[in-house]
């Protein structure tokens, strides 16, 4: 579909200052339109979302070259992580990934009910995934002395070279970690901007969009770490 | 009417607004009106500021270390008058400077001067220096727009910018770093410097990593989305091209930076070990994680630099450049093949098969280059040169610019590599690519679009004499430098045999012509902001849209959004706008448009 | 002009039919429907479940069944599904099967930065190993001996932290710790209860490879009887 652009050159007028957020909103007065706006403010966080693969593009080539270089070490590593704790969090990671996807459709349709349910169960999915990961990973393993690099502490090892495979291990997932939590963030300020703005709508939902897009990169991050580290022996 | 309304033209009544660096009220609400500014043009400004500092701070530890070059230090026995032999430590300067005691402690003053000059000149000059300056500056003004796509995350960048320059001064007023910017591991993870010295400074290069993102991330999505009517990809000016695939650059290696630099922390306050090799890490993944950043980012340094020059030389030579499309593509192309090459920069430390692979590749960065030098010629080929400094800055690169890359050459043949690398030609040769092509390119530029960006004009006189001290200057410094190479004086080491003396000393003296040749620069300009003449708002005829508005440009670029009717060097065709050629300080005797009209 | 738009300042002399004029395409605001997003969501669980039954049968398959299977079929399996997996997340969850496609060509950009970085990466150090013959005799072992410096966590009097020095891989260092803390029979014990079915195969496919140079003579440096059944 081809249209003309409209400018936006309009203010908003005052009078309407107790219209929810969405409609009160305005695109920047460079864009042609509010929707080259969105798509811009989307482009522009696609690019985002590349350095953010290409951050652990070097967490996986480090897992390539040393899985490559010891791998019994990290046949080793990856038997003594626990598949039930790993697919746990898969699934709860899968789960707030789609009420994130179902919280932007109910900002497209304008139910702002249900967005804010689907906001707040991602954000337990999200403490969750951390809790999971603190109190059932890393906390008994880093008591075993299971622990990376010049830390390494288990004697009980069957190949010299796991603290490696330790280092690799809790950079990817301590970073991973790290992502969640920045995402979970974000999905928190879309929440409390809604609840207290009602900032997003059909015609304007971009933070929450952008937002729920970080959210899935982390997901999709997890996707792959989730069988690299769990699942191949 | 064909282009926007001329910009003294009062017959619309609304053209009373000021230019972007008009003080509103009182200086310090002005202040504060900078510091939170989101106007592309300050923010430009902004980082011209920042990275000029830097390049003062960055200079000062070049001259440094040629100062520390002009005698190797040494130990030399001296006969004392009672008849007894003493050894005395000879030709320390900066030992002496910072009261170094003995040999090592003088190297390791020297190794930190050269780490100091590389780490800030690299990170916080040259990568960031033209795209954040006068790409910021010009980049939404060529393509007709009001601003970039997200103004708010420009003025974070360069607050970010400013961070990672802060933490970098920080690990400088703790000692100082002796890893050479490259922070090669073990050392760097293990003995170099001070703890937290190496730490604050990598984690000042991985901070300065977030502002090219930012900045990359930005310019892309500006171009696309903000070009303004009538202008299609092809209609864009070269600058922008050149912008454009620089971005695509920072935004696709500067993570891996981040990640490596990142686990270098790591590595260094936990010691996980996956670049210890006494940890069975890899000291050599190290450095591929490094050179995949940082050999594109050479790109990154010089493609803004070599989008400069397609505008100087078009421009000052009024003719449609050669090769539109040739140009615009090579840079695309040398941002693709940059990103397949990085191994040239370890075939010291690569197995066999992997460096016969990326010699292969790197001989391929020489096509696309070629192409944008060959096509520069052609344009300067029968145009009406104008010889004024922005165009003598255009002659400089390429005669400089031609050198590093030939050099270039021999350092990526593996047969030669193994010989010259870590030398001294390593040294002359990617000072001639980032110097002679960058900076030179960036000083050019900054002639330039002067008067645009303050409305002031400079004096041409002395700006020339600038650039020939500076062109003398750099050549006399690197090109000797060349001969010790070959001759096998190492690069990063304080001392040398006295056969390589003579040919210091001559690198030392070009030094101070260098220094000399920016400080009348320097001179020239801030006389031009105090004293010099205004700027029309098209002294030297260009046609693309930044000369379209007045000199400096108003708070929001244009006074109404501009339809672009014209292609950028459309010279044989278009009058360009505003233009007087009496304005023109040392026109040639050719009309510059004679034809088409 | 034909079009009455609203009038902008430029609004007169836009001329739509110009080759280089915009053409702006809306693809921002598709709304996916509730029973794809679920679909999806089931479709992601009941992979999780395959990838993670998959593991299991081949791993019963080489422990009980003692068949082998090579090392590539096991990632092979697991990276093709989580490669639909992902595909998966990337089309409906994120949209990108209804947006611009100019997203799409930025993703696929990253990735193929990233296949060049880890292939070429991978090249090198995948080869480290590969001795033409003719340099064979030019090898040698590297390395340091003393290698590494940690805290005990102590404090000496003067309220510095105590650094021990590690000679070797931290790994040995460890477990010899051990074995003079509570006794080789005791670490024995502990370690034939880990692998009831550990044999040790030497070198071959799917084992580490004897490292040379920098690294590699470190790892040969490692003390054979305290390496145990490590490989080495």
């Amino acid at each position: 579909m081809t249209s003309i652009p409209t400018h936006h050159d309009h203010q908003p007028s005052p009078g309407d200052a107790s219209a929810p957020g969405w409609k009160r909103y305005v695109a920047a007065s460079h864009f042609r339109s509010a929707a080259d706006e969105f798509d811009a403010c989307k482009l522009g966080f696609w690019l985002f979302l590349a350095t953010e693969v290409l951050l652990f593009a070097g967490l996986f080539c480090a897992y390539a070259i040393f899985r490559m270089m010891y791998p019994e070490a990290f046949a080793a590593g990856s038997h003594s992580l626990d598949v039930k704790w790993g697919g746990l969090n898969t699934v709860v990671l899968l789960i707030s990934s789609y009420t994130v996807a179902s919280s932007i459709r109910c900002a497209q349709l304008d139910k702002r009910f249900w967005l804010h349910v689907n906001l707040i169960i991602t954000l337990v999915c999200a403490a969750a995934f951390v809790v999971i990961k603190f109190t059932f990973e890393y906390g008994p393993k880093w008591a075993e002395g299971k622990r990376p690099g010049v830390l390494f502490d288990y004697p009980y090892w069957s190949h010299p070279q796991e603290p490696i495979w330790w280092s690799v291990y809790y950079c990817a997932t301590g970073i991973h970690a790290l992502h969640v939590v920045i995402g979970a963030c974000l999905l928190a300020w879309c929440l409390y901007r809604s609840v207290r703005h009602k900032a997003y709508g059909p015609t304007h939902y971009t933070m929450l969009e952008n937002s729920g897009l970080y959210w899935h990169l982390v997901d999709l991050i997890w996707i792959f770490l989730f069988p690299l580290l769990y699942l191949i022996h | 009417m064909s282009t926007i309304p001329a910009a003294h033209d009062t017959a619309h009544g609304h053209h009373d607004e000021g230019s972007y660096l008009t003080p509103r009220g009182p200086f310090l609400s002005t202040v504060v009106a900078w510091a939170t500014t989101i106007d592309h043009k300050k923010i430009g400004v902004m980082y011209l500021v920042a990275v000029l500092t830097m390049f003062f701070l960055g200079g000062v530890a070049a001259m440094a270390v040629r100062a520390e070059l002009w005698t190797p230090n040494r130990y030399v026995e001296q006969v004392q008058p009672d008849g007894t032999t003493q050894s005395v430590l000879q030709g320390d300067l900066l030992g002496k400077l910072f009261k170094a005691d003995g040999l090592g402690a003088a190297n390791n003053i020297y190794n930190r001067v050269f780490t100091l000059h590389g780490a800030i000149m690299v990170f916080m000059v040259i990568v960031p220096g033209v795209p954040a300056s006068l790409g910021n500056f010009f980049l939404p003004i060529m393509l007709g727009a009001k601003d970039v796509a997200f103004p708010r995350l420009n003025l974070l960048s360069w607050y970010i910018y400013v961070t990672g320059s802060i933490f970098a001064v920080l690990s400088i007023i703790l000692g100082g770093v002796d890893t050479g910017w490259t922070f090669y591991t073990p050392y760097s993870s293990t003995h170099a410097a001070g703890h937290w010295n190496v730490v604050f400074m990598i984690l000042g290069a991985f901070i300065l990593g977030f502002s090219s993102i930012l900045t990359g991330l930005n310019f892309i999505v500006t171009t696309h989305k903000l070009r303004c009517p009538g202008m299609g990809w092809f209609d864009m000016p070269l600058f922008i091209w050149a912008i454009y695939s620089t971005s695509i650059i920072a935004v696709l290696a500067t993570p891996v930076i981040g990640i490596t630099l990142l686990l270098l922390i790591f590595e260094r306050l936990f010691h996980v070990g996956i670049f210890d090799p006494a940890m069975g890490g890899d000291p050599v993944l190290f450095q591929h994680f490094f050179w995949f950043y940082s050999h594109p980012v050479v790109y990154v340094m010089i493609l803004p630099g070599m989008g400069i020059i397609s505008e100087l030389i078009a421009v000052h030579c009024r003719k449609p450049i050669f090769g539109y499309r040739a140009v615009a593509f090579a840079s695309l192309g040398i941002a693709a093949v940059s990103f397949i090459v990085w191994g040239h920069h370890m075939f010291a430390s690569m197995g066999e098969l992997a460096s016969a692979v990326f010699s292969f590749l790197t001989f391929l960065v020489a096509i696309p280059t070629a192409v944008k030098v060959f096509n520069w010629i052609a344009t300067l080929y029968k145009g009406s040169i104008a010889i004024n400094t922005p165009m003598l800055y255009a002659m400089s690169f390429l005669f400089l610019f031609s050198i590093g890359g030939l050099t270039g050459l021999p350092l990526g043949a593996l047969a030669t590599d193994l010989h010259l690398h870590d030398s001294y030609f390593v040294v002359a040769h990617f000072h001639y690519v980032m110097m002679g092509g960058t900076i030179i390119a960036f000083v050019g530029g900054l002639h330039h679009w002067w008067p645009k960006m303050f409305g002031r004009m400079y004096n041409e006189k002395w700006a020339m004499l600038g650039c020939a001290l500076v062109f003398i200057g750099f050549n006399v410094t690197f090109f000797t430098q060349f001969f010790l190479g070959t001759q096998g004086m190492p690069r990063r080491y304080a001392s040398y045999v006295d056969e390589f003396q003579f040919l210091h000393q001559v690198s030392t003296v070009g030094s101070w012509f260098l220094l000399l040749g920016f400080l009348v620069h320097l001179g020239t300009f801030i006389h031009s902001l105090v004293a010099g003449p205004k700027a029309p708002p098209n002294p030297w005829g260009g046609l693309t849209l930044e000369w379209e508005t007045e000199s400096p440009p108003i708070e929001h670029n244009f006074h109404h959004e501009p339809i672009l009717k014209h292609g950028p060097y459309d010279y044989d065709t278009t009058v360009p706008p505003h233009y007087d050629p009496a304005d023109y300080p040392l026109d040639t005797t050719t009309p510059p448009h004679d034809s088409g009209h | 002009m034909s079009h009455s738009k609203p009038t902008h300042h430029t609004g007169d002399e836009y001329d739509p039919n110009n080759p280089h004029g915009f053409t702006y395409v809306d693809h921002g605001h598709h709304v996916m429907s509730g029973r794809t997003l679920l679909m999806v969501l089931l479709a992601l669980l009941a992979f999780t479940g395959l990838t993670v039954g998959a593991a299991e049968v081949e791993t019963y398959m080489i422990e009980v069944m003692g068949w082998s299977i090579p090392n590539s079929v096991n990632v092979l399996i697991a990276m093709s599904i989580a490669t639909v997996k992902a595909v998966l997340v990337v089309m409906f969850f994120m949209a990108l099967k209804y947006d611009n496609p100019l997203n799409t060509i930025v993703f696929l950009f990253c990735l193929f930065a990233f296949a060049i970085f880890l292939s070429f990466t991978a090249l090198d150090l995948g080869n480290r190993h590969r001795v033409e013959a003719y340099r064979a005799p030019q090898i040698q072992a590297g390395g340091t001996g003393v290698n590494l410096a940690r805290r005990t966590g102590e404090r000496n009097e003067q309220g510095e932290p105590i650094v021990e020095n590690i000679v070797g891989p931290i790994a040995g260092f460890v477990r010899k710790a051990t074995v003079e803390e509570k006794g080789a029979d005791y670490v024995e014990k502990k370690l034939a209860e880990k692998h009831p079915h550990h044999e040790d195969a030497g070198v071959g496919p799917g084992r580490s490879r004897p490292q040379r140079g920098l690294s590699g003579a470190l790892d040969e440096r490692a003390p054979a009887s305290d390496a145990g059944h490590g490989g080495h």
